[in-house]
């Protein structure tokens, strides 16, 4: 799961950051209205945190412009207004949920799965497939019931694969959604982490469509 | 309490009724002296009209005179011959024409002719005569006992209906909220209220853009301390989950850190408060700038050298002095060296100095950090306004607060780029006290 945190202030970007990526999720964090636009050009992000009062360019205007370009990543609005209107344009504006700083760091959590559960289109917060159950408020998995041990790069990499079962994901998607900029990717990671899976999960669980990517088996209808 | 409707419905009845008394008595006396003239010429006609020969058997018509009027002749051998009321027999009195006498315990009016053959007397009692008089003199008044209640009534209502507006706009300025900063309607007031009014909505035309600044403030210090707090309140929860030792220490570390940075901003926001409040005290201490220069550089000594920053200070005139308040000079002083010294680089260097121009104090600090941009420095002053690109640690509201102090002090602001290279120079010229004696 990648993230595009928007956020001015030094020191709450910092703290975001840290604790967006100790659950896992891919971060990049821009500190003005232009950074943002940049790096909203390319759609690869499934949830942006989005500050409203920036340098350059207002956080609404960004919003506003990148739905217009049908950006179809989530938006969650974190923001010091309070005005009941602020929140109405905010989510007029194309947000799909608004937060109102400061706020407690796991509830910012909780909206953030659940807006990306709503994005995949997934009512219930667990995801399964195969035998297979991942919970990503816990970071729990169970094989046939029985406890999983993975690593965190492991479980991130089995929920993306997992929020759209059946379709195969390609290896730079999987990068893309996996690390942020600042993070090294070695050339070979994503081959060894679905290795380590394989070991764990059985050789066929994970399929490889050779020169596209990666799939899990679809839910028997 | 006075009022003006009572204090001009009392002065006004009291002076009509003065005026009415006063108008009222002379009428009185003018009709009784008018009066008395006419019975004086009733007693001569009534001697005109008796017949010019009377002797004792003559029959006189005083059926047709008053009763009250007593008429007695005599012959010439002093004989009285004719009385109209022998009850009352006057004795004969020598002078001819008015005089007024004494007899019978009260006073007549006599008037006495002396015809050819006999004296004619004929008197009047003086009682009778005024009690005519009054009766005329005050049926002459009667108009005024209609005309003193008629204009007092009269006055009463115009004093009300002048008054009326003073009266609306007290009701109208009573009913309002505590918020409401509408003009009065001015329309059709009399020039006097019309003033007065003005001026009262040209204070709250003040007021309001006073309240609207404060509410302005309010929100955007509401805005900028929620900043500070998301972001203690963010690593608080960090450091509850920090999983090692380090992690958890520095967690500590960066917790303080962000306490620090909350508490400052609160302080800042607090001393803009009160200096906003104190605009117009007035100045009366004497400062002395050397002093204060070098105080403030010795408390900033340490921090300067802990981020190897060469902090040296020139004090040209040291007894140099102005006019203002200690504490908010040292206010204004250790902003502009806390901005000079977190925007100047380890290496760089911070200059403070105070000198004289003929006729201003100065005070002049120059660091070489970034500088500020020509084109941000007319909005640096606005409150919670941050450089672009600006990282230093800052609340915005330093240069807001140096600016309220120097506008108290009368002091002039000037922002320049360091001639020397880059970073900024602020020169503060204040005003030189007046020389006593």
């Amino acid at each position: 799961m990648r993230l595009l945190l928007v956020e001015d202030d030094p020191m709450i970007g910092e703290s975001l950051e840290e604790s967006l990526r100790l659950e896992n999720y891919a971060v990049d964090w821009v500190r003005d209205g232009r950074n943002a636009e940049l790096a909203l050009q390319h759609d690869l992000y499934d949830l942006i945190l989005l500050d409203l009062s920036l340098p350059h360019k207002p956080g609404l205007e960004i919003l506003t412009d990148y739905r217009k370009r049908k950006g179809s990543a989530a938006v969650l609005i974190l923001t010091a207004r309070d005005a009941p209107s602020d929140r109405v344009k905010g989510l007029d504006s194309g947000a799909d949920d608004y937060l109102i700083k400061p706020f407690d760091l796991d509830e910012l959590l909780a909206r953030i799965r659940a807006l990306l559960r709503r994005k995949s289109g997934r009512g219930q917060t667990e995801l399964s497939s195969a035998g297979l159950v991942l919970n990503p408020a816990t970071h729990e998995a169970f094989m046939h019931g029985q406890p999983l041990h993975l690593s965190a790069r492991e479980f991130s990499l089995l929920q993306i694969l997992l929020e759209t079962p059946g379709e195969v994901v390609s290896r730079t998607r999987l990068e893309e959604k996996l690390y942020g900029w600042n993070e090294e990717i070695e050339s070979n990671t994503v081959e060894v982490y679905i290795h380590m899976l394989r070991k764990k999960l059985g050789t066929d669980f994970i399929r490889n469509v050779r020169g596209v990517g990666y799939k899990v088996a679809a839910n028997p209808a | 309490m006075r009022s003006i409707q009572r204090q001009l419905l009392w002065w006004l009845s009291g002076g009509i009724l003065l005026a009415a008394s006063i108008a009222g008595v002379a009428i009185y006396n003018s009709a009784r002296h008018q009066a008395n003239q006419l019975f004086d010429y009733q007693l001569q006609q009534a001697a005109i009209s008796l017949p010019a020969h009377v002797n004792d058997e003559a029959v006189y018509p005083t059926e047709e005179l008053n009763e009250e009027i007593l008429i007695q002749v005599w012959n010439p051998q002093d004989k009285l011959i004719y009385t109209s009321n022998p009850a009352f027999s006057l004795p004969r009195y020598k002078q001819q024409g008015f005089q007024t006498v004494q007899a019978f315990d009260e006073n007549w009016r006599l008037y006495i002719e002396n015809r050819r053959v006999n004296y004619i007397q004929i008197a009047q009692p003086l009682s009778v005569r005024n009690a005519l008089a009054a009766k005329l003199a005050i049926r002459s008044l009667a108009p005024f006992f209609i005309l003193i209640p008629v204009m007092l009534a009269l006055t009463a209502f115009i004093v009300r209906r002048s008054l009326s507006p003073l009266q609306n706009i007290a009701h109208s300025l009573g009913q309002r909220s505590p918020i409401d900063l509408q003009a009065l309607d001015g329309r059709d007031l009399p020039e006097e209220l019309s003033a007065i009014v003005q001026a009262l909505n040209g204070w709250l035309t003040r007021l309001d853009s006073a309240l609207t600044a404060q509410r302005d403030f309010v929100a955007n210090a509401a805005h900028e301390l929620r900043s500070p707090l998301t972001a203690l309140k963010l690593q608080l929860q960090l450091t509850e989950r920090a999983s090692t030792e380090d992690k958890r220490l520095s967690g500590f570390s960066k917790l303080h850190e962000r306490l620090n940075r909350t508490t400052h901003l609160v302080e800042q926001l607090l001393t803009l408060a009160r200096h906003e409040a104190w605009q117009n005290q007035p100045l009366e201490e004497e400062t002395r700038l050397g002093e204060l220069v070098r105080t403030v550089s010795t408390d900033y000594g340490s921090i300067a050298e802990s981020r190897q920053i060469h902090l040296f200070t020139s004090i040209f005139e040291p007894e140099i002095r102005i006019q203002g308040n200690r504490h908010s000079l040292e206010i204004l002083l250790k902003n502009l060296l806390e901005n000079a010294i977190n925007h100047t680089p380890a290496g760089g260097e911070v200059h403070l100095a105070t000198y004289r121009e003929p006729d201003r104090a100065i005070l002049r600090i120059i660091d070489t950090g970034c500088g500020i941009s020509r084109e941000e420095r007319q909005h640096v002053y606005q409150r919670f306004y941050r450089c672009l690109g600006d990282n230093a640690p800052g609340t915005g509201l330093g240069l807001t607060i140096v600016k309220n102090i120097a506008d108290q002090h009368q002091a002039h602001i000037q922002l320049d780029d360091n001639p020397n290279g880059s970073g900024l120079q602020v020169t503060v010229r204040f005003p030189l006290p007046k020389q006593r004696g």
